[in-house]
């Protein structure tokens, strides 16, 4: 038997749906590291210091340096997604600071879809109940697609460009669902001027 | 359908994005407790968000929250 | 035979306002029941129909009463038609709410069996039968005859048809947000939302029909010196310009809910899209807002006496804006009836469209507004002080006169006369509408003077502004929708907010105060009653009512449901207030109410409601990474997975693979997808004292390296969940668990750290999704490994040992489990090298025979080693020493989750059922699961049931079948005879221990 290869989710990466204003693709599987700390300064920049990073402490904040980014997911927990083959470096740094927490290695846990283009929001909208509004750039929420759990992030890009992070074993329904939603040809233009409608 | 906002995280959002904790308090405190037609304490848990049990003060009848706040930071004095 | 039919449509003339909703270049053609017709471009269904001259559209819900159109709005109880065929037929639209399409195909429903022979016409003679409730009372005896008279019922009663092909188009849900949402496009509405986008609020106007104005084109007169209509036109086209409005029309509020969500129900055309495939048909806008203001203005109520649904009968603004919108006509020959001024103001209009107004009757003894004069001026035929108290029909049930009478002395033939007439427009005044405020448990209260309900006590963020609060004149609506509007504001903005109310020069004729009027005449008899309707959709009349109040039912809950009143789909809606007024007279001492209109105020689609959860993304499925590989096998549902239940080969039947999947097992290797089981690290230095305490089994001298079989109970005492659990590190533990529950086992462990033991030292990671997983089983398992390169020694493993480390060069995981009573590995790789793990020891395993297994045969093989599955065997109510697992239960520890509930003397009580074998004497007879075990099946029913079949299957290892059963003190009846209850006869069977088969041998 020879060594193992990846199979990424849904044969990613490819493009889902694409339309003018919208496109709708799956990535290559990212990297993921859990991280839980128990509280407290000293801890907290022990961290940091391994990592090189400062970690975010505002809920729901991101840090984006270099292709890895640090999401905070909860107290005293953040998530590390990026390219896969930087994980392992990130776990050594790690393994021999005294954090005195959990570091595990969910690489291979989510499938990450990406949807971009000024109509991402409004799919956004058909499939997630959170209000958009509030998501400021590079900020992540833990919410719901279509009904399955999923981490979203709001990317830094000035055109809408959002990331979502469902369980791999969820990758084919939300695919389907974010297709689905992509359908729709015409734009809400919501809060916008528009022609009277007859009286 | 409930909108509650996550004392921890800051997250608001739609009943069904949380999960309904019974009420707050430790277990041995809670048994037998008769629920009054005003104002109870629940715990929640920020379910699809940060994953972690706030509690909240919910009046039955009209459905007003009148507080939310992280287990250990509750706003009144002693015990509960 | 059918009487000719009249064009009922008025011809263009220069310079008036008839017809401005249609566009008489753009001729529609349509089929009504089959008939060609023609339309113009902008009519409803309902207008078309009724120029022409389609006088009954539909029969009543239960006399089969022939009716017409009543209304020009949602609140119509009448017309309610199927429109279209094939996939795309819709029952139960309402003709006025629809505009008409080139081509459509329009059909009458509740008719039967044709349009024009209806006959449960016939079903009206038998009214007398029918009294209020008399579903309760009848159809019970004899019993057998049921069937016969459901089949009928089901053909006669009802309203439209299912269509029978699958709904071809597409519909959609939309999360939005907004600070104030405005219910109802009409002049009220266009002020408060004025008021609201001042304050730069966010503000989302929702409108029923595809116009707005709301019925500010039935009145004339002057706001700031311009045409009403001019200057309403440019109220829209100012907040349609605006950043800060969002105007929905042909969308309506389905319902309201706490905390400021409302559904909104949004009709589309895919045929005006770029797309027509891909756009859907409707849409469900899911709203939170901040304040709601409902603008939904108010019905015209209809006047109550005898024989007041023929068709011909129409509601007078209705009438006049019909005119005015789609140059249609009503009828002829007209009588008009009012209690207020409204009804002159239509015979006007309708009198400059060329009809001719018979008489106008108003109700009010003494009538002195301006527009009584003007018409008495130009010599209508008046009769004051006077009511309709009847009328006649034709020969196909339509209005062909009315009678009237003098209010003052209602009594005698002599003081009556008739009028020949083919229209009746009545107007029995306005009765505000805010009914939506029901849906948040506002309770609406009634004035008497109004004859209708008012507002009353408001929840927090509702607000109700023109109309619907009781404000009738244009000035006052104008100035309640932006005082409704500011209210609404500061609501939100949780702070004075002040503005500047706009004042307007206002010229629009005010009306004297209408009269309300229950029903006419007092002297009426019992028939007559019983012809009076107040509720026509769901025919029920005063006599219904009395018969209601003489049974001794009082209360508006009990009234409804006695009389059905208002429980048709128009929720009542033009029948409240007529109703309240009845019965505030007959029942002098109750309170008038309304009962509670519920969601979804006018129906819905089940299609709005499913939007894209349909098909494949009907609900959630999970795959693992192996579904791509596993396509030749059988799939069962499991929870939200679709794992394989077996492979069949060509020609197998599904029963045939099990067993000849578990002899592989058995006698070589077997490889199974064991990747949906639950997978928790819990890890720290208090992570083994936690687990300790979740599990009622013993964990605390598990060694490093080493795996253990434990309970998880729930807090009283049952079980729970079942795990194997691994000891990675002396502080890091692996929770290994099956699909199980619903609540999974993670959020348990979370939801004790969190709210019970916040102090303890501990992390749990929910790894279920990091790790593929195989499990390999069969005697020739440590061949198969043999080959593969590993630092972890898995061949030479013993059972329960627990190793980490490099599996043909990725980070693995083995656990050396027993599931099935054979050799096995189980082995864990990181998700995404499953695929290639598979397709390596499949190729691996060829020359050893390997097969690949599923779940049935994974319960197949655990059957025959007496293995419980808690799927299967355990409900809930199943207690670790049901199971005959009590030596997994440490007792003496100080504490463990179901401890306590444990020791509740119920939970050890002998008669309990406990978790044994069951042999049956036909060896090749598996007893279907569920089914009940007995004593003694020759006992007359009732039987005591002293248990029943949990698992079975065939055992193609011991060539017989074999059974799981939970039976009463099942333990100390080993050996027994017990019978199985199975189509009615007693098969017989023994009772055994659950270890059929161990080290390979038959016990």
């Amino acid at each position: 038997m020879n060594r193992l290869s990846w199979t990424d989710s849904l044969a990613a990466p490819r493009s889902l749906a694409t339309r003018s204003d919208l496109s709708v693709a799956i990535i290559e599987d990212p990297g993921v590291l859990d991280l839980q700390f128990p509280d407290g300064e000293y801890i907290w920049r022990t961290a940091n210091a391994a990592l090189d990073v400062e970690l975010p402490r505002d809920p729901w904040q991101t840090v984006w340096i270099d292709g890895m980014r640090y999401v905070w997911t909860g107290p005293g927990r953040w998530r590390v997604i990026g390219p896969r083959h930087r994980i392992g470096d990130l776990i050594d740094r790690l393994r021999h600071a005294d954090h005195r927490g959990a570091v595990t290695e969910l690489t291979g846990a989510l499938s990450c879809f990406r949807i971009a283009g000024s109509g991402a929001a409004e799919l956004l909208m058909r499939v997630c109940p959170l209000a958009l509004g509030p998501i400021n750039r590079d900020e992540a929420r833990g919410t719901s697609i279509s009904g399955v759990p999923a981490l979203i992030v709001r990317e830094a890009s000035s055109v809408g460009s959002w990331l979502i992070l469902p369980a791999r074993s969820y990758a084919e329904y939300v695919g389907l669902s974010l297709v689905e939603a992509a359908r729709t040809p015409e734009r809400l233009r919501l809060f916008e001027p528009a022609s009277p409608p007859p009286v | 359908m409930l909108m509650i906002r996550c004392p921890v995280c800051g997250i608001a959002a739609d009943e069904t994005e949380f999960t309904s904790g019974g009420l707050y308090g430790r277990l041995e405190e809670t048994e037998n407790r008769v629920i009054p037609r005003d104002v109870v304490r629940e715990w929640w848990l920020c379910a699809r968000g940060c994953g972690t049990w706030f509690g909240m003060a919910r009046h039955v009848v009209n459905q007003r929250v009148t507080a939310t706040w992280a287990a250990g930071d509750e706003p009144w004095d002693g015990r509960h | 035979m059918a009487r000719a039919r009249r064009n009922l449509r008025v011809p263009e003339k220069e310079g008036s306002n008839i017809g401005r909703l249609i566009d008489r270049t753009q001729p529609i053609s349509f089929t009504f029941n089959g008939r060609a017709m023609k339309g113009f471009a902008g009519d409803t269904v309902a207008s078309a129909l009724i120029a022409n001259d389609v006088r009954r559209l539909t029969s009543s819900f239960k006399y089969h009463r022939p009716r017409g159109v009543l209304g020009i709005g949602s609140d119509d109880p009448n017309a309610i038609v199927e429109i279209g065929v094939g996939d795309r037929r819709t029952p139960n639209l309402n003709a006025t709410q629809v505009l008409l399409a080139p081509d459509m195909r329009i059909a009458s429903q509740n008719v039967w069996p044709s349009p024009r022979l209806d006959l449960g016409g016939l079903i009206g003679r038998l009214k007398p039968l029918m009294p209020p409730s008399f579903q309760y009372k009848t159809f019970k005896w004899p019993v057998p005859t049921w069937r016969v008279y459901e089949k009928a019922l089901r053909t006669l009663g009802g309203i439209g048809t299912v269509p029978g092909a699958a709904d071809p188009d597409r519909y959609e849900h939309i999360h939005v947000d907004a600070d104030v949402l405005i219910v109802g496009g009409g002049l009220a509405g266009i002020a408060a939302a004025e008021a609201a986008s001042a304050a730069d609020l966010k503000v989302v106007l929702v409108e029923e029909t595809h116009r707005l104005g709301g019925i500010a084109d039935g009145y004339d007169g002057r706001v700031d010196g311009k045409p009403l209509l001019d200057w309403v036109q440019n109220k829209v086209r100012n907040l349609a310009a605006s950043r800060d409005v969002h105007i929905l029309t042909n969308a309506g509020v389905a319902g309201l809910y706490d905390h400021g969500l409302a559904i909104i129900h949004e009709r589309l055309d895919p045929n005006a899209s770029v797309e027509p495939e891909n756009a859907p048909r409707e849409r469900i806008w899911k709203l939170r807002t901040k304040a709601v203001i409902l603008a939904t203005g108010a019905h015209e109520k209809p006047l109550v006496f005898p024989d007041n649904d023929r068709p011909g009968i129409m509601l007078a603004t209705a009438a006049r804006l019909y005119l005015r919108r789609y140059g249609v006509l009503p009828g002829q020959r007209v009588v008009i009836a009012t209690t207020g001024d409204e009804g002159y103001r239509t015979a006007a209009d309708l009198a400059a469209g060329g009809a001719e107004i018979v008489r106008v009757v108003d109700l009010r003894l003494d009538p002195d507004g301006s527009l009584f004069h003007i018409m008495k001026a130009r010599g209508t035929p008046l009769a004051v002080g006077s009511a309709p108290v009847g009328t006649t029909k034709g020969k196909k049930g339509e209005l062909a006169g009315v009678t009237i009478a003098n209010r003052l002395t209602l009594d005698g033939p002599a003081l009556r006369s008739h009028a020949d007439a083919d229209t009746l427009l009545v107007s029995g005044g306005w009765g505000p509408a805010p009914f939506l405020a029901g849906h948040l448990g506002a309770r609406l209260v009634f004035d008497e003077e109004l004859g209708g309900f008012r507002p009353g006590e408001l929840p927090g963020g509702l607000f109700v502004a023109g109309a619907a609060n009781g404000k009738f004149h244009a000035a006052e609506v104008l100035e309640d929708g932006w005082r409704a509007g500011s209210i609404a504001v500061e609501h939100v903005l949780g702070s004075s907010w002040s503005s500047v109310v706009p004042s307007h020069s206002i010229e629009v004729t005010a009306d004297d105060d209408a009269e309300p009027v229950g029903m006419l005449p007092d002297v009426a008899t019992a028939a007559e009653r019983a012809t009076a309707f107040v509720d026509l959709q769901n025919d029920v009349t005063i006599g219904d009512l009395d018969i209601a109040i003489r049974e001794g039912y009082s209360a508006p809950e009990h009234l409804k449901r006695y009389t059905t009143l208002g429980q048709g789909v128009d929720q009542g809606k033009l029948a409240v207030a007529n109703a309240a007024m009845v019965m505030a007279k007959a029942l002098p001492n109750a309170t008038p109410a309304h009962t509670t209109f519920r969601p979804p105020w006018t129906p819905i689609t089940f299609g709005a409601i499913a939007g894209t959860r349909r098909g494949v993304l009907f609900k959630p499925v999970r795959e693992t990474p192996l579904t791509a590989l596993t396509s030749d096998a059988l799939r069962e549902p499991l929870g939200l997975w679709r794992p394989p239940a077996v492979f069949p080969r060509p020609g197998e039947s599904r029963e045939e693979a099990v067993r000849r999947e578990a002899r592989s097992v058995r006698n070589g290797v077997g490889l199974f997808d064991a990747t949906l089981g639950v997978k928790i690290a819990v890890q720290g230095p208090d992570a083994a004292q936690f687990l300790d305490r979740m599990s009622a089994t013993n964990l605390a001298d598990l060694e490093v390296g080493r795996s253990r079989f434990a309970l998880f109970l729930d807090n009283d005492g049952f079980v729970l969940e079942d795990a194997v659990i691994a000891r990675a590190e002396n502080d890091r533990f692996i929770v290994s668990a099956g699909i199980g529950r619903a609540d999974n086992l993670c959020a348990w462990f979370e939801r004790w750290r969190q709210r019970e033991w916040p102090d303890l030292n501990l992390f749990i990671t929910d790894e279920t999704e990091r790790w593929g997983q195989l499990l390999l089983a069969g005697p020739r398992v440590p061949e198969l490994l043999a080959a593969a390169s590993s630092d972890i020694d898995i061949a030479g493993f013993e059972t329960d040992s627990y190793a980490e480390g490099e599996f043909m060069g990725t980070t693995a995981r083995a656990l050396a489990t027993r599931y099935t009573a054979t050799p096995e590995v189980e082995i864990a790789v990181p998700a995404g090298h499953l695929p290639s793990l598979w397709e390596q020891i499949t190729e691996a395993g060829k020359p050893l025979g390997i097969t690949h297994f599923g779940t049935d045969t994974l319960h197949r093989l655990r059957l025959e080693g007496g293995a419980f599955d808690l799927d299967h065997e355990t409900d809930g109510s199943v207690t670790p020493y049901d199971l005959g697992l009590g030596d997994l239960v440490k007792v003496d520890k100080p504490f463990f989750v179901g401890k306590e509930g444990l020791e509740r003397p119920g939970m050890t009580r002998s008669s309990r059922r406990h978790l044994v074998g069951v042999l049956t004497e036909d060896p090749s007879f598996v007893p279907p699961p569920g089914a009940h075990l007995v004593l003694d099946p020759d006992h007359a029913p009732p039987r005591r049931v002293v248990g029943h079949v949990t698992s079975s299957g065939y055992s193609p290892t011991l060539r017989r079948s074999l059974a799981l059963a939970l039976i009463s003190a099942g333990e100390r009846h080993i050996g027994d005879r017990v019978f199985i209850v199975s189509s009615g006869e007693g098969l017989p069977a023994i009772i055994s221990s659950t270890a059929f088969f161990s080290n390979g041998e038959p016990t």
